[in-house]
């Protein structure tokens, strides 16, 4: 039969039956749309949940504590400890199969303190710093001025019109700190009119007597969100509104910062220091909570205020799969070597099975409702085939073969699949876009995504398709059977 | 006009229905010969086996003993798609219920018959062909009318037109006017005369005496056997 002539009995044959369809082919828009809402809504919640509060496609190794059920340590009633995490660690760690990246991270091992924000916030803010450290070659694809998240206190090279940093002079090929009077920022504001010691972005410290460059550090893009969806309004009231802030704005942001003392504690191996940061960028890969560094620096400091052994251990190393199917046999390989993985690591790992258990519960029931309808189109096929008898005997005499009747069955099957797929995958939609309307109307709060839910191209296929294959199949005994009748029978009464 | 091969041959053919009982046969050791460019009429009771006799010949009955050829080809042998490729090009049906598909035009009832070509058709132009053979029996008229609005008379001139969309070398006809009351009968009759007179062969099933009139040759059946195989004069 060629295809022209059977799109076009097909599509008569439907039309002619549609009181029939209408009850299976509704099932088929039932089932297809709650199929296509779950099945987005949790591929939405996946992005929000493993894309952006953990990250996927990493793995976040940690030393492994022993837990006696009472506390936590390093290691187990004192004897024989676990292995830091170390430079040996993370080359050993970068040989495991499906490993793409390996990322060390190194956390401050003393006590900080931060103030300042007043430009921002209309008043100074004071906070514990918590910080870490990390390559900046991690992050230079991500970040918009890549260059200026580098260890400005290693060694500088210049010459050759390379120029040399604020506050600095070129001396023997290497730029160094200009000498400068450190001034209280108490007086400073008493005597605004005093000339800055140190040019440009440059400040005099008090403890080198020299110019130095602020630190640069990124935070997590988590954090402004944090601070947007619930830190700006808890923090409001009594001393006024604190505004929600934007990415461009909050870029260039300084900070002060002792390190070696803060409202917790002081250091005991070094006289704390002062220092300033300023904010260059964004980045997944930083601390959630807390500022990033380049390492370089907290190396130097864990050295200063905590000692050789804490500069030249790791907190984590972060390891970044190749692809996110490769993240469970990675995990695996890394607490064989006797090495845990970061809470956040277990929890994505959690919530991605949890989310995959309550998408697969959901899709699950759609698939019930989707072969109720084909059970209910199996029916309405036998009858319409009963009512048919006589016209598929006729056109059995001029000459339609069995594979033609039930070509012609089948077709109808697909096309009501088609229809029912496509309206289905439509109305399922359009829910998704009535519910993220009334989520757009629910308060703020961290993570608050613009829209619940994700549509992968390959959704859209198999709405339709499983709503063809289902419809295809429940056609498939009434076909055969209407096939398999003779046309001399067909055409008694 | 009579050809010397014959349409239909038909040697020691025994039907019986798979829900009769063992004895109970609707066609006992018929034997028959229908030539080239007849016109034959069958006539006999009620349930002596006319209808039986003419599924067998068109091949919509395939569970037979004996032997049934059209046109030299032995049917027992072939595979339904051959079958229905067979029914499609050589043979023309006209029912008695006429069996027109309700939801199509008179000329997408006529032009069915091309859906179902395997293989290059003969009729390039379906459309023009449908309508050329509803004009040639008085419907140019109506070629886009429902069945629901045409005459029974008409109608089963549709119902004719399609049967010869391939202008095929065999009209088998189940009471062909016992929907139709006598003046359109006739008409109809009239009109199985003039296409035997083109040269198709005709055979038409009947128990009205003025149609087995109009026949040169009455085939007479009762209870499942030929009494008068009707030797045309
Ligand atoms: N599908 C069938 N199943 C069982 N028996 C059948 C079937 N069709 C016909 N018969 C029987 O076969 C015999 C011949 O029937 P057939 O329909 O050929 O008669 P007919 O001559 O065409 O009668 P009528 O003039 O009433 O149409 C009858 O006894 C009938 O009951
Ligand atoms: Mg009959």
């Amino acid at each position: 039969m060629k295809p022209g002539a059977l799109v076009s009995l097909v599509g008569q044959n439907v039309v002619r039956s549609k009181k029939n369809f209408l009850m299976s082919g509704f099932g088929i828009i039932v089932g297809i749309s709650t199929f296509v809402f779950f099945i987005g809504l949790g591929e939405g919640i996946k992005n929000v949940v493993l894309g952006r509060i953990f990250l996927a496609g990493q793995v976040e190794v940690v030393r492994k504590k022993f837990d006696t059920g009472l506390t936590e340590s390093d290691s187990l009633f004192g004897i024989g400890g676990t292995r830091p995490l170390d430079a040996q660690v993370a080359r050993e760690l970068s040989a495991i199969e499906g490993v793409t990246g390996v990322f060390p991270k190194m956390k401050f091992a003393f006590p900080a303190r931060g103030w300042g924000g007043k430009r921002l916030f209309g008043r100074d803010v004071w906070a514990e710093i918590i910080a870490d450290g990390l390559e900046p070659e991690v992050v230079a694809t991500e970040i918009e001025q890549p260059e200026q998240f580098r260890d400005w206190d290693a060694d500088i090279a210049c010459g050759d019109g390379a120029a040399c940093p604020d506050g600095r002079t070129c001396q023997a090929g290497k730029c160094e700190r200009q000498a400068c009077t450190y001034v209280d920022p108490k007086d400073e504001e008493a005597a605004p009119a005093t000339p800055p010691a140190c040019p440009g972005e440059s400040y005099c410290a008090e403890d080198t007597g020299r110019c130095e460059t602020p630190i640069p550090v990124l935070v997590s893009n988590n954090l402004l969100e944090l601070y947007n969806g619930s830190l700006a309004t808890a923090m409001s009231g009594g001393a006024g509104k604190m505004p929600r802030l934007s990415k461009q704005a909050v870029i260039g942001f300084g900070l002060n910062v002792t390190f070696g003392k803060s409202f917790l504690g002081q250091s005991k191996k070094a006289k704390p220091i002062t220092r300033r940061l300023k904010l260059v960028g964004f980045s997944d890969k930083a601390i959630s909570v807390g500022v990033t560094l380049p390492i370089g620096y907290v190396k130097r400091l864990n050295a200063q205020f905590a000692g050789e052994e804490a500069a030249a251990t790791y907190h984590s190393i972060i390891l970044e799969a190749a692809d996110q199917g490769r993240v469970p046999a990675i995990a695996t390989k890394v607490k064989a070597m006797g090495f845990d993985l970061a809470d956040k690591t277990e929890r994505a790992e959690q919530a991605g099975m949890l989310i995959n258990v309550i998408t697969l519960v959901f899709s699950l029931i759609s698939v019930i409702i989707v072969a109720i309808a084909a059970v209910n189109i199996s029916h309405t096929f036998f009858m319409i085939i009963l009512q048919r008898k006589r016209e598929i005997g006729v056109l059995r005499a001029i000459g339609a073969s069995r594979g033609d009747v039930r070509l012609l069955i089948l077709g109808e099957a697909t096309l009501i699949g088609l229809f029912g797929g496509g309206l289905g995958a439509l109305a399922g939609w359009g829910a998704t876009r009535a519910a993220d309307l009334l989520g757009g109307r629910l308060p703020d709060f961290p993570y608050k995504p613009e829209t619940f839910f994700a549509f992968p191209a390959w959704l859209w296929g198999a709405a339709v398709g499983f709503a063809v294959l289902f419809c295809v199949v429940g056609a498939f005994f009434p076909a055969n059977a209407a096939a398999r009748l003779q046309p001399a029978e067909a055409l008694t009464n | 006009m009579l050809g010397l091969r014959p349409m239909i041959r038909l040697a020691k053919v025994r039907k019986r229905y798979r829900t009769a009982r063992p004895d109970e046969l609707a066609l006992r050791d018929v034997d028959l010969e229908i030539a080239t460019g007849e016109l034959a009429a069958i006539v006999g009771t009620s349930g002596s086996g006319k209808t039986t006799l003419l599924n067998l010949i068109g091949g919509l009955d395939r569970n037979y003993e004996g032997r049934v050829e059209v046109d030299g080809r032995d049917l027992g042998g072939m595979s339904d798609r051959d079958l229905a490729r067979f029914r499609n090009l050589h043979i023309g049906f006209v029912f008695q219920q006429f069996g027109l598909l309700e939801h199509l035009s008179a000329v997408e009832n006529v032009m069915l018959p091309s859906h179902f070509v395997r293989g290059d058709s003969p009729v390039s132009d379906a459309r023009a062909r449908a309508v050329e053979a509803l004009t040639a029996l008085g419907l140019g008229h109506k070629v886009d009318e429902k069945p629901r609005n045409l005459s029974g008379g008409q109608k089963q001139r549709v119902a004719i037109a399609r049967a010869l969309f391939f202008k095929p070398k065999l009209l088998l006809c189940d009471e062909p006017t016992g929907s139709l009351d006598s003046t359109t009968g006739r008409q109809i009759i009239e009109t199985f005369q003039a296409l035997n007179a083109e040269g198709y062969t005709v055979v038409i099933i009947t128990h009205e005496q003025r149609v087995s009139d109009a026949a040169r040759r009455v085939i007479h059946i009762e209870d499942g056997r030929i009494v008068d195989p009707g030797r045309t004069n």
